[in-house]
């Protein structure tokens, strides 16, 4: 118990804002059960069920998301990647009806606290989405629009963040002379490198992708996976894809994802089948049909 | 406070006005204000009378003519009770300004349902004032500019409290997303939550000002309308003619020739604009749409009074009076049928618009389809786009009919109605419609005045109006729902 | 969407002109001419009015347009200072009261109904009562603007004065500008709110940030509709009471201390001229001259709107 009252004390005191503070390795927080939540978990998923309005959509996932890895999400179309995904960062809950319940704690803390503001959880766990979407303004704007709703860096700073952040994705050299011009000029590869710079630029633990790119042509695509080989080194990531290849190619562990039909109600649900490393997903899974699909006999 | 200092990212101290305005309790703040606005709109009349160095009518500041007790709140304001007023807007400013700052719900629907209450109140209780015209002009701006002032300065207020509360809140909301991830860290801030629950609660204010709109014509109508109905013999409203100055209100009169100006307008708009919709939406190419389109809204943006001039200096001389003896008539300038013609015209943008957007509704496919059988455009367009249409085509001929009912000025200048009218029903007659009968019981003398009910007459005809184009606008509003859900 | 349409549109004239070509269709060659007839007639219809109107007024208006603009209501249509210049002052107070008031209101009811509401019963009635509202004739909405405004809140409008006026004609346009700027925001693409909220903003932050400047050029059209539709509102100001016979006191554009005083308006000086042009024919010029100042404001405001809305439809 000690060490949860210290970390509260620690957030307290300081907020995020203050240096030391952001040096000092994540806290040990507990689950809600009272056992130790290990260090090197990011998100623990326990029987996660998402509904849309009274549709179960997704049922009973059991998961663990570890620190500094590349997590796949396959699995046929309307299995509810997606849906899952949108969970991490609670962007579910900007749809009107849709809901969780289960357990999803991240680092220890349970998402779904009443307590818990979802937009500090967005903040904290960026978003790429399918479809490259920057703002129809500057590319500077873009990047610096993060921190600059955080209000959490002071004005001369900005430069040094949007320039460090369109370094990390590989974008930089790219725009730099262009960076006050609009980002809708951007070709699609560079809008969606753009999307990942602005997702980082506010710092994240946590960087979920979501079928980043299916919209883009294989250099493009080639692009991307090299960047993400590189932030893996910082972040977190959770991709959700349909290329069996970039699965295979780019992530640490898999989870592959199905769709049933339950026998009762007659309505379609998905369901978590098989996660695991992903060599073994691709080379010996132990579930049937999650050989069927990596092999390419379904979906 | 040092958390503050910090959090203000090394700047030591915050705007100290900033940081004192944060620790007034919110209600306090709201209380406060609501109290300026009493002393200042007392005594502002007093200071700005002295201030201009008018002696007239020595206005001292006295605390009970916020009331409307005393002798001089008869003489200015007519024992109208401008204080009740004033009091219901500090409590409904007060109820309305509180969940604002704080976003408390269960304190603020009950006082806003008080403050409510109280505007009711004052609003029934405050009686006719029989000579509102005649008051002492000086003292009716020194009143009214207390007032201005009054309202500005606690707008000021309530602004001022917001950006204090916003403004701060949004410095403090920095928080860094780096650092350990726990519950604390993940719930956010409290000034960040204010602020967004203060915006939401501005939004729906603005959203309720509609509902507030529709309940204020509402009450408008029916107090007076309701006086009207409980002391009017009702002979008089069906007898020969409108003479509401006299005390002869036949509402048959007005009914008819509002019927007579409809069906005129219906002849024209309905068939001048189903074709342009029919032909914009079904022959037209994009080139001539591209400008005919606007050409359609530019005469939709013609304000009806030009219409009225049109109809009058125009249509009548140049066609009324000339096909009026094919019917054996002789019309004078004024009449029911020129002013028919201009509120048809102006009806047809309306008509075209909305029956274009029926015939677009209905899917290329069945087009398609039609001509895929060898059937013919028009034939298509017949049979099998206009019947799919039809639904969207009725609510534009019944939401172009509600406006024609509703139309004034072109009925008014046009129609050759004086102040009175006698029962007719010939279009090439001059009479008065119902909207019209209220344009000019309105207007010309300063203030209605004549028999006991001339003046609650308008709002009787106003509630009939309000009531008819209502109804005509629900069922077009049913049948449109009903038709975007067909296809 | 729109390339398809063109494409269709093409293809099915070719096919259908090879159709036509085998006998002469005589049924669809009167209907279509028909067709043309009634968007002629509403097109000649408009030139006939701008043409009447102007040559009616051009006495006036080559003549003596200065002192026209500056001049006030006079009993003589002969009078050399007779002119719009307090129907220009009263409308342009009307103006201001509709930007202050309406706008705001309207926008930030759009953006309630667009962004924050939720699907509930409360939703739906205040979406139908606004649907309605937009409705309700104009006269009614002076029948609420005299007994609230005028007689109700006396104290603070001043009785019969552009105050209550402008109050009232902010209220008839409430609805429409709430409509067109729900329009507005509606259309912005929801790829754009998620990209906001990715980003780890608020609700507010999203629609300050992303949603209104996205929806600007939409409310704007719209704005400047319901602008130009208060200013050439009429039956609403006779209920309020404005002056038609003589007003007294010519001072300034601006002047604040007019706002609780009597006023008048562009359209009700038409009003009134073209009535007194029974008795003095020589107000029917002076009323179209009046009427031509105000189309050329009313029209301008129109057509930026209708300008705004199809440039900008077209680079989206
Ligand atoms: N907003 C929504 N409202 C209602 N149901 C939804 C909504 N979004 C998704 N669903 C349903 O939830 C299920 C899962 O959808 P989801 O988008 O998560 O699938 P997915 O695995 O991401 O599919 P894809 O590979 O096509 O993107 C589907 O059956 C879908 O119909
Ligand atoms: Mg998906």
């Amino acid at each position: 118990m000690t060490t949860v009252t210290d970390s509260v004390e620690m957030a307290m005191s300081g907020g995020g804002a203050v240096p030391q503070a952001s040096e000092a390795p994540p806290a040990v927080a507990t689950a809600a059960g009272g056992e130790a939540f290990p260090p090197d978990t990011v998100f623990r998923v326990e029987d996660l069920n998402c509904y849309y309005g009274s549709n179960r959509a997704v049922r009973d996932v059991t998961m663990d998301i570890s620190e500094r890895e590349i997590t796949a999400i396959i699995g046929p179309s309307g299995c509810g990647k997606t849906t899952v995904l949108r969970c991490f960062n609670r962007m579910n809950d900007l749809i009107e009806g849709a809901r969780a319940t289960g357990t999803l704690l991240f680092r220890g803390v349970d998402l779904y606290d009443p307590r818990v503001d979802p937009v500090e959880v967005r903040r904290r766990v960026g978003m790429v989405f399918q479809k490259p979407n920057p703002f129809p303004k500057s590319v500077f704007d873009n990047v610096a629009y993060g921190p600059r709703i955080a209000g959490s860096v002071p004005k001369s700073e900005l430069p040094d963040i949007v320039e460090a952040s369109l370094r990390r994705a590989a974008l930089f050299e790219e725009v730099k002379d262009r960076l006050k011009d609009s980002a809708i000029g951007l070709s699609g590869g560079q809008q969606q490198r753009l999307c990942i710079a602005r997702a980082i630029a506010t710092n994240p633990d946590v960087l979920l992708m979501d079928e980043p790119c299916s919209a883009l042509d294989p250099i493009s695509t080639a692009h991307i996976e090299e960047l993400m080989h590189r932030l893996k080194e910082e972040y977190t990531i959770v991709i959700v894809t349909h290329n069996m290849q970039q699965a295979a190619r780019i992530s640490d562990r898999t989870a592959f994802f199905t769709a049933d039909v339950d026998a009762e109600t007659n309505s379609r649900y998905g369901l978590l089948v098989e996660f695991d490393d992903t060599e073994r997903i691709f080379s010996n899974p132990s579930d049937e049909r999650t050989e069927n699909y990596v092999t390419g006999r379904f979906g | 406070m040092t958390d503050i200092a910090l959090r203000f990212g090394g700047r030591r101290n915050p705007p100290v006005a900033v940081a004192h305005l944060r620790e007034i309790p919110v209600s306090a703040m709201v209380v406060l204000s609501g109290l300026v606005l009493l002393l200042v709109s007392a005594f502002l009349p007093w200071a700005v009378n002295v201030g201009s160095g008018q002696t007239a009518n020595a206005f001292e500041p006295n605390l009970p003519w916020l009331l409307g007790g005393t002798d001089l709140a008869q003489q200015t304001a007519g024992s109208f009770g401008n204080g009740w007023i004033l009091i219901a807007v500090v409590v409904v400013s007060v109820a309305a300004g509180y969940p604002l700052f704080c976003g408390r719900r269960m304190v603020a629907v009950p006082l806003a349902s008080i403050g409510g209450a109280g505007a009711v109140y004052v609003y029934f209780t405050s009686y006719r004032f029989d000579n509102q015209f005649s008051k002492i002009e000086g003292l009716v701006v020194e009143l009214g500019s207390g007032w201005w002032l009054a309202l500005a300065g606690s707008l000021l207020m309530v602004t001022g409290g917001v950006i204090a509360r916003v403004g701060a809140g949004n410095r403090r909301a920095a928080v860094a997303t780096t650092g350990p991830v726990t519950l604390e860290a993940l719930s956010g801030n409290q000034d960040r939550r204010d602020r967004e629950s203060a915006v939401r609660t501005i939004m729906l204010v603005a959203a309720l000002a509609s509902i507030l709109v529709s309940a204020l014509i509402v009450l408008a109508l029916v107090r007076d309308a309701l006086t009207f109905m409980i002391n009017i013999d009702w002979a008089s409203v069906w007898s020969s003619g409108w003479f509401p100055r006299r005390g002869f209100y036949d509402i048959k009169t007005l009914v008819v020739s509002t019927g007579l100006v409809v069906g005129v307008s219906t002849l024209i708009a309905t068939p001048v604009g189903l074709g342009a919709a029919i032909y914009l939406s079904e022959y037209a190419r994009p080139r001539t749409r591209r400008w005919m389109k606007p050409t359609l809204e530019v005469l939709a943006g013609i304000p009806s009074v030009v219409f009225g001039f049109f109809a009058l200096q125009w249509i009548s001389p140049n066609i009324i009076q000339h096909i009026d003896v094919w019917f054996g008539q002789d019309a004078r300038l004024g009449n029911l049928a020129a002013a028919g013609v201009g509120v048809g015209i102006l009806s047809v943008p309306l008509m075209a618009s909305i029956s274009e957007d029926a015939m677009k509704a209905v899917p290329h496919s069945l087009r398609e389809a039609s001509a895929g059988l060898g059937s013919r455009k028009v034939t298509t367009t017949l049979r099998v786009v206009l019947p799919a249409a039809v639904s969207g085509l009725m609510a534009a001929f019944i939401v172009t009919t509600a406006r024609a009912v509703g139309e004034t000025m072109v009925v008014f200048i046009a129609g050759g109605g004086g102040d009175t009218a006698v029962y007719t029903h010939n279009v090439f007659d001059g009479s008065l419609t119902m909207t019209a009968a209220m344009a000019s019981l309105a207007s010309g003398t300063d203030s209605v005045v004549g028999e006991g009910l001339t003046f609650e007459s308008l709002y009787f005809v106003g509630l009939l109006l309000f009531v008819l184009t209502l109804g005509m606008n629900l069922v077009a509003d049913r049948i449109v729902r009903r038709f975007q859900n067909k296809y | 969407m729109r390339l398809g349409r063109v494409f269709d549109d093409r293809t099915r004239r070719a096919v259908t002109s090879e159709v036509y070509r085998r006998s002469r269709d005589v049924r669809g060659g009167v209907f279509r001419v028909l067709l043309q007839i009634a968007l002629l007639v509403a097109l000649l219809v408009l030139a006939i009015l701008l043409v009447d109107t102007v040559t009616d007024g051009w006495s006036i208006l080559s003549g003596r347009l200065g002192d026209f603009l500056s001049g006030g209501l006079r009993s003589q249509s002969g009078d050399p200072e007779l002119g719009v210049f307090q129907g220009i002052r009263g409308s342009l107070w009307i103006a201001v009261f509709v930007i202050v008031l309406a706008f705001p209101l309207g926008i930030g009811a759009a953006i309630y109904l667009e962004e924050y509401a939720p699907k509930s019963r409360l939703t739906s009635f205040i979406d139908l009562n606004i649907r309605n509202l937009a409705g309700v004739p104009s006269v009614v909405y002076g029948l609420l603007g005299l007994a609230i405004f005028v007689r109700g809140l006396e104290g603070l409008t001043g009785g019969q004065s552009v105050t209550a006026a402008g109050i009232t004609l902010a209220v008839l346009v409430l609805p429409i500008v709430i409509i067109t700027s729900s329009e507005a925001i509606r259309a912005v693409p929801q790829s754009l709110r998620e990209a906001g909220y990715g980003a780890g903003a608020t609700k507010w932050e999203v629609i300050r940030t992303q949603i209104l400047p996205y929806a600007a050029p939409g409310i704007l059209t719209g704005t400047l509709l319901s602008l130009s539709r208060a200013i050439g509102e009429a039956a609403p100001l006779i209920l309020v009471g404005a002056v038609t016979g003589f007003l007294g006191g010519q001072s300034g554009l601006v002047d604040i201390s007019q706002l609780q005083e009597r006023f008048t308006a562009l359209p009700i000086i038409i009003t009134e001229w073209v009535q007194e042009s029974g008795r003095d024919r020589g107000f029917a010029p002076a009323a179209a001259a009046a009427i031509v100042v105000m189309l050329v404001v009313v029209l301008l405001l129109n057509s930026a709107a209708i300008f705004l809305r199809n440039h900008f439809e077209k680079k989206r």
